[in-house]
């Protein structure tokens, strides 16, 4: 273990870390809203209900339910500590910025768009997760999301959210095949491809719940 | 002929503060070149009795990669693939401000005004940026062939000129483009092999000790690199210290 | 004094495998007891020191560079010559050997020569080993060109940046050692004396850059291989920093300096354009293997050159040399550019420049194969004059390049102080009076790699480790003189810069001790170089302190020594009475116009021995032989 724990603590090692648990959260994100598309069906929340169960009743997801913390978990840490250490490296910065530009926005903010996200896990998971969890007596998950996202209020902060997770996945999705060295420039145009309809197709199929049933009277 | 007004980072040691100074220059030729421009203007201080600006250069061909100025918030100026000493002043306007700083890292401390220090290069290079063969009765240069395309993919990894302005762009100080290079050069060669996982960890391991930052991809090292350096050896030395630590 | 070469006996094929033989071997376990003194890791001094660390010697390095990476060898972009005959059109060692010392004007030493060519084909081998890309074929095997001076293709080359990539693999041999602890490297720091005891050097002082502190170095032997002094011409292809310091102040403590008139101008380089230009860009000289050089048959003929048709065009070089025709030597091809340029030929605003035109290999190659050959120095042209060279032809002139002599050395490169030994560049010995392309890669590393390991032994083996440390009284002398001319040249605080110096020198230099000589010039330029010392050490201003990072005094140490060895120049092509190579005295000329040699008068070697600044340096004659290659008019017709 000691190789391993060593190998973490190096520059790569944590960037590693922090793109390996990016990707995995991807995966959540895809599992996630596979599950919410279905509070379009029209079947009063059968299936949705379903699903919901399913997660909340198995052991094997109740596992990955931890792993799951514990990435997001690690992926702030890690994304934390290597912010710090980067602004360490460069105690000095410039007075102006060059023209062009010599990198794009979203790379330079990665934990600024991060903690936005951040602060939207916690309100979010405190309004549905958290409820469904602990709340006494259960709500019906169904009943209290397709609440939540009929609240113009929750839908605007929800779509400013998928904005920033977005612009968070726009470079960290490719980011990360870069550093798992796999953005040769045989693969790179299929990175970019995948790496596009990614980061633009999660966020927007997740916003469009709360813009169908806040703004298009979605029922 | 045109007139610049510059402003220029003076230091006078690594330990005092330092402060921009504002300088007009007139009497510009658009043939000179940048640095050119410099030495005229510090004849100029001399005959003033003013102490002129310290700047680092060598070759004044963009090869040596001796030079190392932030030239309005870009190391080497304006221009993609050109380094500073081959910088001319055509490439700017009469009456414009320049902006001059010197390379910023921790790892990169200024020496005076607008040199800096950058042996902690040295010390990754030491670390493991060699083939160890020893000088003697190596076997015939053709014993050994080597695919034209390995060949030149190494060429321009190793074409890295060592200026820093990789780091100097980036927003981390990440020194990851130039070991990358270096990394990438063995990598790609047959005489690398034997050494090649220890060569990644060793110089990774002084990269990271020198305290230069982590790669956030976002590529200012590429947009600056004046040798045309690109991000897939960056790629590659993620592959080759995932490689070497996993097996 | 006489000078003795130590050139073996024996068959020439045979004298340097022999010698090696007879050469005393230092046991491997007293090596560690020597500490050697290498100073300048470009090339020459980087493989030295590489190579000596592995036999086990403790090494100290030194160089003005932040990092041996940034030595002026890094520039060289041609190629390197080595006698491998891949290409299997004739070569041998014995052809790289006669064109060589047929390129040098037959002003260097056979057994030398002979034995460059001889490790050339283990030099290719070593940088291949170490893993520098030169350039390959498809099928993975090594590609080679051709270069000027040579029927053969001989040269090895990665892209236009060989001398870059040859530095780094001799950089990081060295990194190898510094990493193993047999290196230690100083940075930034800059050779001011040598020290010389009981007739046998044994250290230098340097001063620190960052800090200006003096500091003192012992050793059983020292090591220069600091370049060449280009620089004296002010406007050359050398890089700013190059300088001849630590080769003069070597000089001044006993070590001759040997035919300091052959400097060898580059025919191809980018013209001056204004009086600020502060160096010259050289293109290399591969250009002339599809480029073909001409020039306005009309004098004064102002078109642009894509205005003048073909039958108003003179390819002077063509017609003069038929057989070698753009590929003729550097000497030949400048002397003709100048000439055409004299006769009112010459083109571009100023007037002093000649076309070197591409348009026929683009038509013949296609762009893209041009551009494969030429781009980063088709890209270099572009971006210093503002013309793109695919479209009007290139403007070329002569330039300042290299220079053939240097501090006199024997055949084991030991100069007349025993413990002395100039590598590189910084020694005078195996280009004559001119040095072909891609000759001055394959020397430095000749002697840093393959000859030095071998004769350093010797001269150590036979005084044995000293135990002398840097309390010795000559080290003290020598610090204190040191730290004296420093706050000289400060306490001066004159009117005049020290840029300014140097300009005025080199004027003087380009004029009367540059492409062409003669008589009443030299003398000229004797009486006014002297002025310039005088004035020198009257009127310069040198700001700042010697206790920091201070530029101008680097620079002011420097231009001092400039001045002084401009005038060795001058002496010593006022003494040579003849043409040849680079030095070109116009009362010594063929009727039409090539140099004419005086061999029974000048086959030597002209080793000055320093008397005292001012006073007239001494001259002592080492003979030239020949006996494997007779001695001719150089004929490239």
């Amino acid at each position: 273990m000691g190789w391993f724990m060593k190998a973490l603590s190096t520059s790569i090692g944590k960037k590693l870390l922090v793109g390996l648990t990016g990707m995995f959260l991807c995966i959540f994100l895809v599992v996630h809203l596979y599950i919410n598309l279905h509070l379009f069906k029209a079947d009063g929340g059968e299936t949705f209900t379903a699903m919901a169960e399913f997660m909340a009743n198995t052991w094997a997801v109740k596992v990955m339910e931890i792993g799951l913390f514990l990435g997001i978990l690690l992926h702030i840490i890690y994304g934390i500590l290597v912010t710090f250490q980067n602004w360490s490296a460069k105690p000095v910065g410039y007075t102006t910025s060059p023209k062009p530009g010599t990198s794009k926005f979203e790379s330079r903010n990665m934990i600024w768009l991060g903690l936005i996200v951040l602060v939207f896990l916690v309100i979010h998971l405190q309004g549905i997760y958290f409820q469904v969890k602990f709340g006494t007596p259960k709500p019906d998950i169904y009943h209290l999301t397709l609440s939540v996202m009929k609240d113009p209020t929750w839908a605007v902060i929800y779509i400013i959210a998928m904005y920033a997770l977005a612009i968070h996945l726009k470079h960290g999705f490719q980011s990360a095949f870069q550093t798992f060295g796999l953005n040769t420039p045989k693969y790179k145009g299929l990175v970019d491809l995948v790496a596009y309809v990614f980061w633009i197709g999660i966020p927007l199929a997740f916003a469009s719940i709360p813009v169908y049933f806040a703004f298009l009277g979605g029922k | 002929m045109m007139n610049i007004t510059l402003k220029v980072w003076r230091q006078k040691s690594c330990n005092s503060q330092g402060a921009f100074a504002t300088y007009g220059v007139e009497g510009v030729s658009p043939d000179m070149s940048f640095l050119e421009m410099l030495d005229m203007l510090n004849e100029r201080l001399i005959k003033k009795g003013e102490e002129p600006i310290a700047f680092d250069h060598d070759c004044r061909e963009g090869i040596c990669g001796t030079c190392s100025m932030v030239i309005n918030g870009r190391p080497h100026g304006p221009i993609k693939g050109v380094t500073t000493c081959q910088l001319h002043m055509r490439s700017f306007s009469d009456g414009d401000t320049i902006v001059i700083e010197p390379f910023r890292a921790k790892a990169f401390p200024v020496i005076k005004d607008l040199v800096v220090d950058r042996s902690s290069f040295e010390r990754i290079m030491v670390a493991g940026g060699y083939v160890s063969v020893r000088t003697g009765n190596a076997q015939d240069a053709n014993a050994l062939p080597i695919g034209k395309h390995e060949a030149d993919e190494a060429f321009n990894a190793a074409a890295c000129i060592g200026c820093g302005a990789c780091v100097a762009s980036c927003k981390n100080s990440s020194a990851m483009l130039f070991v990358g290079a270096k990394v990438s050069q063995y990598a790609l060669l047959p005489q690398g092999q034997p050494e090649r996982k220890q060569r990644v960890l060793n110089m990774v391991a002084a990269m990271d000790f020198e305290g230069f930052g982590n790669c956030s991809n976002t590529g200012a090292c590429e947009a600056t690199c004046p040798k045309g350096i690109d991000l897939p050896h960056i790629a590659r030395l993620n592959r080759e210290y995932i490689a070497a630590t996993l097996s | 004094m006489a000078l003795d070469s130590k050139i073996p006996a024996g068959p020439i094929e045979t004298k340097w495998t022999d010698h090696k033989f007879k050469l005393k071997l230092v046991n491997p376990a007293n090596k560690r007891k020597y500490t050697v003194i290498v100073v300048g890791t470009g090339l020459a001094g980087g493989s030295a020191a590489a190579s000596l660390a592995e036999l086990g010697y403790n090494v100290l390095a030194f160089s003005f560079h932040e990092s041996p990476r940034r030595a002026h060898s890094i520039a060289a972009q041609g190629g390197i010559n080595a006698a491998k005959n891949y290409q299997n059109d004739g070569d041998s060692v014995h052809r790289l050997f006669y064109d060589t010392l047929k390129g040098g004007d037959y002003r260097a030493r056979e057994a030398n020569v002979h034995r460059l060519a001889e490790v050339s084909g283990n030099i290719i081998d070593q940088c291949v080993a170490q893993g520098v890309p030169f350039a390959r074929e498809y099928g993975g095997l090594l590609d080679n060109r051709s270069f000027g001076g040579a029927q053969v293709s001989r040269t090895f080359y990665a892209k236009g940046q060989t001398g870059q990539q040859l530095l780094l693999g001799a950089y990081s041999a060295m990194n190898k050692q510094i990493h193993e602890g047999a290196v230690k490297f100083f940075p930034r720091h800059e050779m001011l004396d040598l020290v010389v005891i009981d007739g046998k050097a044994k250290g230098i002082v340097t001063r620190e850059l960052n800090t200006g502190e003096i500091k003192s170095w012992a050793a059983d032997a020292v090591l220069i291989a600091t370049g060449g002094y280009g620089n004296v011409f002010f406007l050359s292809t050398n890089a700013m920093y190059s300088n001849a310091t630590a080769a003069w102040r070597a000089h001044k403590k006993g070590a001759f300096f040997a035919n300091p008139c052959f400097t060898q101008i580059h025919p191809t380089c980018i013209p001056v354009s204004s009086e600020h230009q502060s160096k010259l860009t050289l293109m290399s000289e591969s250009l002339r293997n599809d480029g073909r050089v001409w020039v306005p048959k009309k004098a004064g003929d102002d078109r642009p050159a894509n205005q003048i048709p073909e039958a108003e065009r003179d390819y002077y070089l063509e017609r003069l040399y038929p057989s070698f025709g753009n590929l003729v030597p550097r000497d030949v091809a400048s002397r003709r550019a100048k000439e055409m340029c004299d006769k009112g030929h010459g083109v571009g605003s100023t007037k002093l420049a000649v076309y070197l035109d591409f348009s026929d290999a683009i038509k013949r190659l296609g762009k893209s194969v041009v551009e494969e050959r030429y781009g980063n120095l088709f890209d270099m042209y572009k971006q210093i004059t503002g013309e793109n060279p695919y479209e009007i032809p290139m403007r070329i002139y002569p330039a300042v390049h290299y220079t053939m002599g240097g501090l006199w050395v024997d055949y084991n490169l030991q100069s007349n102080v025993p413990g002395l030994f100039v590598l590189g560049e910084a020694n005078f010995s195996d280009h004559g009076a001119n040095r072909l392309g891609a000759s001055a890669l394959m020397q430095g590393l000749a002697d840093g790699y393959f000859v030095i390991p071998y004769t350093l032994g010797d001269y150590l083996a036979t005084v044995g480790a000293s135990k002398l440390t840097t309390d010795h009284e000559a080290f003290k002398k020598s610090e204190a003189e040191v730290k004296e001319v420093t706050k000289k040249l400060l306490a001066i605080k004159g009117k005049t810069t020290v840029d300014e110096f140097h300009k005025k020198l080199g004027h003087i230099m380009w004029d009367y001790v540059g492409m062409a000589r003669n008589e009443k010039g030299l003398k000229h330029a004797i009486a006014e170089i002297q002025k310039i010392r005088e004035e020198f050490w009257k009127d310069v201003m040198v700001p700042g302190s010697e206790t920091e990072f201070n530029q101008e005094l680097e620079k002011a140490h420097r231009v001092a020594d400039f001045i002084e060895l401009g005038e060795l120049m001058a002496i010593d092509a006022l003494e040579r009475n003849e043409s040849c190579g680079g030095h070109f005295r116009e009362e010594f000329q063929t009727e039409d116009g090539e140099a004419q040699r005086d061999d029974e008068k000048y086959a030597y070697v002209a080793a000055w021995e320093f008397k005292g600044v001012g006073a007239k340096p001494e001259l002592h004659k080492e003979n030239l032989t020949f006996e494997y290659v007779k001695p001719s008019q150089r004929s490239y017709k």
